[in-house]
């Protein structure tokens, strides 16, 4: 069963190029004046409205995660009704796309892109819906990412992973690798004792199935210099992905990799809980999963082409909230999501998620209550992560194409690929 | 080989039976015997390399906590039975009229309806389920259960339009004139004399527009938004969560789904016997 | 008996002029029309008008004009979009018919021939062949994905242990495994459909003609092609049409089986209708499925002047 994955992040950068971004396209009901702060003559006691929010299920407890935010907030806010809809991974994508054609939009959206509806003048910017102390609570590093092209804060993060390097220590130690790989030939050759070792093991899982490649192929890119962004454009046929699409070739030609590139993380991460593979780019929760099966691992940046510091990324998911041309719909929005990035409501949510937080104060409560190593190293690496460009609105093109075509990379010439991803992207533009 | 015997009333070769009987029992039992396997493992085990022909452990209590998890189960049977009824009832209601006299009656226009009907069934509530969220996006609550009841009626009519007329066909046009000249109306005749005779035909045309509406998927997909409205078949994947996969539960509830279909079609098979004797005796 | 059958189909006349007839069956068939108008026609229309205008992958229209047929065969479209072997998937959908569909029949005939006879325990044997159908297409499709995992399947695993693999194999990770795997579920989750149509026909042959023709000394092969086949003409007829129908609109099982990313070879229009979907938008995507709607078109109308399933009831 095809799961739909979140998986965001827009390169901090893309802030920079505000400036560039074409004019007029977008009819936000944008009010300066108001920004920072709902409308101060509301009565919470006589507002009377009814807004609905819209959001996947991360866990089992996803539903009552949400119910618990709406009662507190009905305390004060007694004659707002808020309908919940929550809604499995397979088809969240496509009970969006139906509403939004149908012109039925929820006022608060948890999703995983917001750049579309922005473009098209669908939302509201966020920090005109929340108070300016709800922005100011949210670690900046991560705000950075639901930024658009033009530079207004579209989305507020709610929740973030982040992908670092984890390693099998006890396979490290047994095939004789001292400590974990910085650069790309470190890399080569730490897979290369892993593989040595026998008994199927795996040294580096490249899952670039459907719902990882964007991410994996990033990282290799980054490693190599290089970026998907140019100007206001994103490319892809640049000659450091070349390089970096060169690079992966090599270690799956070389065995180094598992056999199949179109694997999903959850595959790979199979292995790695199996301790049979080395090297894997991956999330907390493999982590967990890895220490619940009695696997030791230990987590490291994500080597580059010269042994430098490293890549390290971030996705997170994100708040927007639609423009339904109504204030007090609006009103009851900003109401409703101040509460649940408030500490006491946030801190239960988000644990329901079993992510990580983004308020920077749920991020150092949670580093202070961890107790191993692994989990600080999670929660350390935010606020030094890179984002994909979720900001641009090419991306949408850009990810569906290395989702469907990077796993060919081991079978095809890196640079002809890579030709035809960027042909896919511009016959949409 | 099975020839032989064939339609005579007498008992096949023994040996041919068993052979024949478990044959079938491993062809359309094996994945089933996975998933069943598959739903007593632990959440780790189902993901284990190599994957263990039986669990260590069995877990049982899967059979119990799947109940009360999140995705609420009982509530989504609910839905999926009402459903699969309602839509069952109103392609009876409405296609056995239909079917009737188009195989009674040459009229013009009866070839251009029964076309028209087959068309419909080439369009499938997948590749229409905006079209159909802007018509129904209204109908929330209980009347989301109207909504796919409506949906699923009429993307099943066209099966059961065919199938039944094929059946009407073949009951002799003779009956028929008798009851009228005894003096029943068109209606009572044909509720009266003609669908005692027709029962494989229906029990057919029911399974048919039953199953399928007890799988809808897409339409269902899009239309409900309350949790608890929501059928099996929408439902049952949030077990498949994030980053964490819950495959066992799947098992475990796709399992039970089973069985109020298997008890209904045993019930309707007696039917269908007892419809065939009374056909056979004509 | 034979004889009759037919003769029953044609007696009906109607009792009035040409115009009068029609306005005679219409409240008989009303409601159907109201039901077909109301909830299947309507949506049909909004997908041809989508098909005309520009649309990102949410669903937000871009365009104010309609854009002719650039989503059929723009830079962009349908069947243009770079990267699509069009062409083999047009040939995939056609194997993919008429595979499923002629080897469903001819193994539900077997089926229901087995399943008719007299024996002890039948009853309980017609509600196994129901299994695949009662668990749904889409659990069904989803426990062969599973069970056919290069590591944590089981399927694999037996395989394996059995001497038959040396190593797992990634069965849905490759177009053409994963389009074959495909067809054997498609089969699968049709048997008891088409088998249960079949054993209701089978059901409705009277006994009395078959033992006549035994006492004429016919042999059990010429009473099953001569009497048995004719009979169940219509029966057959019938449940192939419709499984030509749900297997060319058949989506899950390929999109469960076919792990594969992107417009790989093992695609057949309705599965790449729902690729473009998700990575087009619904104007593309509406493209192809008009495209699609008339592709059945085409393959019905040829079954129809082939088969003429209607011929008995004409």
């Amino acid at each position: 069963m095809k799961k739909r994955v979140f998986k965001i992040g827009a390169v901090a950068l893309v802030s920079a190029f505000a400036l560039s971004a074409c004019g007029g396209t977008t009819e936000s009901p944008s009010n300066e004046g108001s920004n920072g702060s709902a409308p101060a003559a509301v009565d919470p006691a006589n507002l009377e409205t009814e807004i609905s929010i819209l959001a996947p299920s991360y866990a089992d407890s996803s539903k009552s995660d949400w119910d618990a935010i709406i009662a507190k907030f009905n305390e004060t806010y007694p004659k707002v009704k808020v309908n919940l809809q929550i809604e499995g991974w397979d088809g969240f994508a496509e009970k969006i796309s139906a509403r939004i054609q149908a012109g039925d939009y929820p006022d608060i959206l948890n999703d995983n892109a917001f750049a579309a509806s922005a473009d098209a003048g669908l939302l509201y910017p966020i920090d005109e819906v929340v108070s300016a102390d709800t922005i100011a609570a949210i670690e900046p590093s991560l705000l950075a990412n639901g930024v658009g092209a033009d530079g207004t804060q579209w989305a507020a993060p709610d929740i973030a992973s982040a992908r670092m390097l984890i390693y099998n220590t006890d396979l490290f130690e047994k095939a004789g690798i001292a400590a974990a790989p910085k650069s790309w030939a470190e890399m080569e050759d730490a897979a290369t004792k892993l593989v040595a070792l026998g008994d199927g093991t795996v040294g580096y899982g490249m899952p670039l199935g459907s719902e990882e490649a964007q991410v994996e192929s990033s990282l290799w890119l980054w490693g190599a210099g290089g970026t998907w962004v140019d100007g206001e454009n994103l490319v892809a046929d640049t000659p450091e992905a070349v390089e970096a699409f060169t690079e992966m070739k090599k270690l799956h030609s070389e065995g180094l990799t598992q056999p199949k590139l179109e694997d999903n993380r959850q595959d790979v991460a199979n292995l790695m809980h199996a301790g049979k593979l080395g090297m894997i780019v991956g999330h907390s929760q493999i982590v967990a999963d890895a220490e619940a099966q009695g696997i030791n691992v230990a987590l490291a940046p994500v080597p580059d082409k010269a042994g430098g510091d490293g890549v390290t990324t971030g996705v997170t998911d994100f708040i927007v909230a639609f423009n339904n041309e109504d204030a007090d719909r609006k009103a009851a929005t900003g109401a409703l999501l101040d509460l649940m990035y408030s500490d006491a409501m946030y801190e239960g949510w988000y644990k329901g998620t079993k992510l990580l937080p983004v308020t920077t104060s749920m991020i150092e409560k949670a580093k202070a209550d961890a107790t191993t190593d692994n989990e600080k190293g999670f929660l350390e690496a935010l606020s030094i992560v890179k984002f994909l460009p979720v900001g641009n609105t090419q991306w949408d093109a850009l990810q569906t194409s290395l989702q469907g075509n990077a796993y060919r990379v081991g079978t095809d010439d890196p640079a002809a690929l890579l030709k035809e991803i960027q042909a896919q992207v511009d016959a949409q533009s | 080989m099975a020839k032989r015997q064939n339609g005579i009333q007498k008992t096949p070769n023994p040996w041919l039976v068993v052979i024949g009987a478990l044959a079938i029992v491993a062809f359309f039992g094996f994945p089933y015997a996975l998933m069943f396997i598959t739903s007593l493992k632990t959440r780790l085990e189902v993901t284990e390399i190599p994957p263990a022909y039986f669990p260590a452990n069995p877990q049982w209590s899967n059979y119990l906590s799947v109940w009360s998890s999140e995705v609420n189960p009982a509530a989504s049977l609910l839905s999926t039975v009402v459903i699969a009824f309602g839509a069952t009832l109103l392609v009876l209601v409405v296609a056995t009229p239909a079917a009737y006299y188009v195989a009674r009656f040459r009229f013009p226009g009866r070839l251009v309806f029964l076309l028209l009907v087959l068309i419909t069934q080439m369009l499938q509530p997948t590749v229409l389920a905006v079209g159909l969220y802007q018509e129904f996006r209204g109908w929330q609550g209980y009347a989301v259960w109207g909504a796919l009841i409506l949906i699923n009626g009429a993307f099943n009519l066209s099966f059961a339009i065919w199938i039944m007329q094929a059946f009407f066909a073949s009951v002799p046009k003779e009956i028929d004139e008798a009851a009228l000249i005894d003096g029943l109306g068109r209606l009572q005749t044909m509720f009266k004399i003609s669908l005692p005779l027709v029962w494989p035909g229906i029990v057919t045309a029911i399974v048919f527009v039953f199953v399928n509406s007890w799988n809808e998927y897409a339409a269902a997909l899009i239309l409900v938004q309350d949790q608890n409205l929501q059928p099996l078949t929408v439902s049952m994947p949030r077990f498949l969560g994030l980053y964490i996969q819950d495959w066992q539960y799947l098992f475990t509830v796709a399992l039970i789904a089973i069985v109020p279909v298997v008890i209904l079609f045993g019930i309707i098979e007696k039917r269908l016997i007892g419809g065939l004797t009374a056909g056979a005796g004509k | 008996m034979l004889k009759k059958a037919r003769a029953a189909t044609t007696v009906g006349r109607p009792r009035a002029g040409r115009g009068r007839a029609t306005l005679v069956a219409l409240p008989w068939l009303l409601p159907t029309l109201l039901l077909i108008v109301g909830v299947v026609l309507y949506p049909a229309g909004l997908m041809v008008y989508t098909s005309f205008f520009k649309y990102n992958k949410q669903g937000i229209r871009r365009s104010d004009d309609p854009i002719g047929l650039d989503n059929y065969i723009g830079p962009a479209g349908a069947l243009t979009f770079p990267g699509v072997p069009i062409g083999r998937i047009l040939l995939n959908t056609v194997v993919w018919v008429v595979v499923v569909v002629i080897i469903t029949v001819l193994l539900s005939l077997l089926i229901a021939q087995f399943l008719n006879k007299p024996f002890r325990g039948r009853k309980l044997l017609r509600l196994f062949i129901i299994l695949p159908w009662a668990c749904s297409v889409v659990m069904t499709a989803t426990v062969f994905r599973y069970g056919l995992q290069e590591n944590v399947g089981l399927f694999n695993r037996l395989l394996v242990d059995t001497g038959i693999l040396e190593v797992g194999r990634a069965w849905t990770k490759d177009p053409t495994s994963a389009f074959w795997i495909a067809v054997f579920v498609a089969i699968y989750v049709s048997l008891p459909f088409t088998s249960y149509t079949i054993l209701a026909g089978l059901q409705a042959v009277p006994t009395d003609v078959l033992e006549a023709a035994h006492v004429d000394g016919a042999t059990a092969t010429q009473r099953y092609f001569q009497i048995v086949l004719p009979l169940l003409r219509p029966a057959i007829a019938t449940a192939a049409l419709i499984n030509i129908i749900n297997v060319f609109n058949s989506l899950p099982i390929l999109r469960i089986l076919q792990e594969t990313p992107g417009y790989h070879t093992g695609h057949i229009t309705t599965t790449l209708m729902y690729e473009y979907q998700r990575a087009l938008g619904p104007g593309v995507s509406s493209a192809l499925s008009v495209l699609n709607f008339l592709f059945c078109l085409v393959i019905i109308a040829i079954y129809l002047v082939v088969v003429r399933p209607t011929k008995e009831v004409d």
